[in-house]
């Protein structure tokens, strides 16, 4: 029963995924660890754009997925900031805080999850980001959140 | 959370479209072949564009050829204790469901804090405490994921309102 042998693979095989991804009060977010990250109002910006450019470039358009046409009517919904010249000031007002404070500063995962959420107060932000705790005073956390706050859309 | 996500696909293209136009179909084809499909792990939302085509590879026997495309994509990846909004689109006594983009989430009653209650009289049914917080069809809501399951193409999520700063969004 010799069949043909398969040659060795030359690559290394991808980790399998681990399977204990999770965002709580450590962040193992898998292959996604070094991947940059959007908020929801970057999310809603970007597929504008790029459905704007679809449009110019064939008119009448592609038939959409239906997973697309969910997230395209969810970000409508929840982007918190729909101007893009806002988005723009938000991601470098949340950018600022990249790396800073202690255990490793905050990453990526938790600027776009401020970005996101827009919290009030930074008792607020801790809870709902608990990998934040322990990294920045609550003077800093306040500032950017207030920051953010101002260029808010209520509409 | 939205990611921009690097990602490799291998496409098979027919004899009949090696001409001038070759790069269109291999993007079309890209775009085909892996939007709005579940990986298992997480969405890809939209290609946003291709920035490495490989040398063509003529497969043996068939004459068609393979072209390896390296990608960058959006994807939407839900993580366990992660907090996202959502909008309630049914409501039923045993809890409630949230859809969160393409995600689909389910809050159990256990997991919904005991002074919020279900009303199965008013119209449409709703969970409510009888003072500000009312959930029914069409609430927008604050919740944190506990729980994901990955099918193939498919994936579903239960979460939980019973914390702080969860729950129907007031502004």
């Amino acid at each position: 029963m010799a069949g043909p042998t398969r040659p060795p693979t030359l690559s290394r095989a991808r980790p399998p995924p681990s399977g204990d991804e999770e965002a709580t009060s450590t962040l193992r977010l898998g292959e996604m660890d070094n991947t940059p990250c959007l908020s929801v109002a970057e999310c809603h910006e970007l597929l504008s754009r790029l459905a704007e450019k679809e449009n110019r470039s064939n008119p009448g358009g592609k038939a959409n997925s239906d997973v697309y046409l969910k997230t395209r009517e969810y970000v409508g919904i929840f982007a918190r900031f729909k101007d893009s010249k806002t988005v723009t000031q938000v991601d470098v007002i949340s950018s600022a805080l990249l790396g800073k404070g202690e255990r490793g500063g905050v990453t990526a995962f938790e600027r776009a999850q401020l970005a996101t959420l827009c919290c009030d107060t930074a008792e607020e932000a801790r809870t709902l980001i608990p990998s934040l705790e322990g990294k920045l005073d609550d003077e800093t956390l306040q500032g950017v959140l207030d920051d953010m706050s101002k260029l808010r859309d209520f509409n | 959370m939205f990611f921009l996500h690097e990602l490799e696909e291998t496409i098979p293209l027919h004899p009949s479209y090696f001409d001038k136009d070759m790069s269109v179909y291999i993007s079309n084809e890209l775009h085909r072949l892996v939007e709005g499909k579940n990986h298992g792990h997480f969405f890809t939302i939209c290609v946003m564009d291709s920035f490495e085509v490989s040398e063509a590879r003529v497969l043996p026997g068939t004459g068609m050829a393979e072209f390896t495309v390296h990608y960058r994509a959006i994807v939407w990846r839900p993580f366990r204790g992660e907090v996202c909004d959502g909008v309630v689109n049914n409501v039923l006594p045993s809890g409630f469901f949230v859809q969160v983009g393409p995600l689909l989430c389910f809050v159990s009653r256990s997991a919904i804090p005991s002074e919020i209650k279900f009303d199965g009289n008013a119209t449409p049914p709703q969970f409510t405490d009888n003072a500000d917080q009312v959930i029914e069809s069409g609430t927008h809501i604050r919740i944190k994921l506990t729980g994901i399951r990955s099918e193939v193409q498919d994936m579903f999520a239960i979460a939980t309102i019973k914390e702080d700063y969860l729950g129907p969004l007031m502004q």
